[in-house]
């Protein structure tokens, strides 16, 4: 199901089905396992539900979404699949190869940040903070958030993954560390910053000669 | 009372005719068993607080207080007993089997040989470094030389161990087992006050804190954090 020739980017009508949250996560319980929607309903609401609040008829409609955009088929044959099926178990799921590809490149754009909440960001700034006091105030309340959520940061597991932990934990452990080098890298940028607004308020408090 | 009560300390050094102030004007409480955290960028004064609040430099003004009393006059009955200072830089030049290094702390405290020795193979086998209790000092590499530095501050059973960028020079991924058994420490009773330049150093501590120019910036408590993280949940619950 699963195959290693990841493409970069989602096509068009990928990017439609995928442009719920909820199919998206869907889509990422059906690669995990396949299922049948009543089962995926549970386990969204385990997995996610701390997240996301969805009823039953959102979990069917991301189905259908996924269905329509060929990253999910439904199963041919269920019990050769091992699949549950109880009263409650309708039609089975499983996600296509190009399903788990367009689920890895959604990923992978989400992981990376947000330009437009950025761009934002620096607009906000602009047009608020209109003194070199008023940005080093700004710079520090940022360097205490970025320090914040360091803290906040569970450290992973003693030990590195091992093969036991399997794929799940070793990319836990990874996802932190990605999470704690932009923070690395967000402090750097603020030393940085702190340092040049301080040679601009020394600059514009020096009397001009 | 506080474990260790820094009050209003300011420290400089000279350089030729200059004068730099290392840190001005910190004030910082830590508690038994806390785990608290101070990053900075290098030269932002992480390193002299640390010194300071070891006793191992004293400062030109204001005080610091171990179990409320000034360590300007009890430093030397302190540091290196109630207080350990692990020197986690690796020295070459440094001799001798890493057991004798650990338990020497503990012949100078007047315990018997045989004693002391066993007492540092136990303090190695807790800090995960029991294989290194025949190696030379300057055989340590990495990781080791940290965990043999916090075995030897953990001889004297301080009741706060105060180090300096614990991962530096630490493979990656040996920095997390380092950093979990500072925790450990903490969780055991032991204070620890640690400095860090990686957002990896602040994960779970009790208290974070910033200095930048000698200035210490905002702190915050586990339990604060846990009161933040609370109310995003819920701001998050509410945007949905």
């Amino acid at each position: 199901m699963l195959e290693p020739d990841a493409q970069p980017r989602t096509d068009d009508a990928d990017c439609a089905a995928l442009r719920s949250q909820v199919a998206c996560a869907v889509l990422a319980l059906v690669i995990e396992k396949p299922s049948h929607g009543y089962e995926i309903g549970q386990r969204f609401e385990r997995r996610f539900g701390a997240f996301m609040s969805v009823g039953r008829s959102s979990i069917y409609a991301a189905l259908g979404s996924l269905m329509e955009a060929e990253l999910i088929e439904k199963l041919a044959n269920r019990a050769s699949t091992g699949v549950s099926q109880g009263a409650k178990a309708g039609a089975s799921y499983r996600a296509t190869a190009r399903g788990a590809r367009a689920y890895r490149a959604w990923l992978a754009e989400r992981v990376r940040s947000d330009p437009q909440r950025v761009a934002m960001i620096g607009r906000m700034a602009l047009a608020g903070v209109r003194s070199v006091e008023a940005a080093l105030d700004f710079i520090a309340r940022y360097e205490q958030e970025c320090v914040r959520e360091a803290q906040e940061l569970e450290r992973p597991g003693e030990a590195p993954a091992t093969a036991v932990d399997g794929i799940a934990g070793a990319l836990e452990r990874l996802l932190v560390d990605e999470r704690r080098r932009m923070i690395d890298a967000q402090l750097g940028w603020i030393t940085y910053a702190r340092a040049e607004l301080r040679a601009l308020h020394a600059g514009s408090a020096r009397p001009a000669s | 009372m506080s474990l260790l009560s820094i009050e209003r300390v300011t420290k400089r050094y000279s350089r030729g005719r200059l004068e730099r102030v290392a840190i001005r004007d910190i004030s910082l409480e830590i508690e038994h068993g806390e785990l608290v955290a101070v990053w900075g960028a290098r030269f932002s004064g992480r390193s002299t607080l640390l010194r300071v609040a070891a006793g191992v430099e004293l400062p030109e003004e204001g005080r610091v207080l171990f179990e409320g009393r000034d360590l300007a006059e009890c430093r030397d009955r302190v540091l290196g007993r109630r207080i350990g200072y692990c020197q986690t830089g690796s020295s070459p030049a440094q001799r001798g089997l890493v057991i004798e290094h650990v338990s020497a702390g503990l012949l100078a405290q007047r315990a018997l040989p045989r004693q002391a020795r066993r007492r540092g193979q136990e303090l190695l086998l807790r800090v995960g470094a029991e294989d290194c209790a025949r190696l030379e000092c300057h055989e340590l590499a990495g990781a080791e030389v940290v965990r043999v530095a916090i075995a030897t501050a953990l001889a004297t059973a301080p009741s706060l161990i105060v180090i300096d960028e614990p991962t530096a020079g630490v493979d990656l991924l040996e920095r997390d087992p380092l950093l979990s058994l500072l925790r450990a420490i903490a969780n055991e009773g032991t204070a620890v006050l640690m400095s860090t330049g990686e957002a990896q150093g602040l994960s779970g501590v009790d208290r974070a804190l910033s200095i930048d120019s000698g200035e210490l910036r905002g702190e915050l408590r586990r339990e604060q954090a846990e009161v933040v993280q609370l109310r995003r949940a819920e701001r998050g619950a509410r945007g949905r």
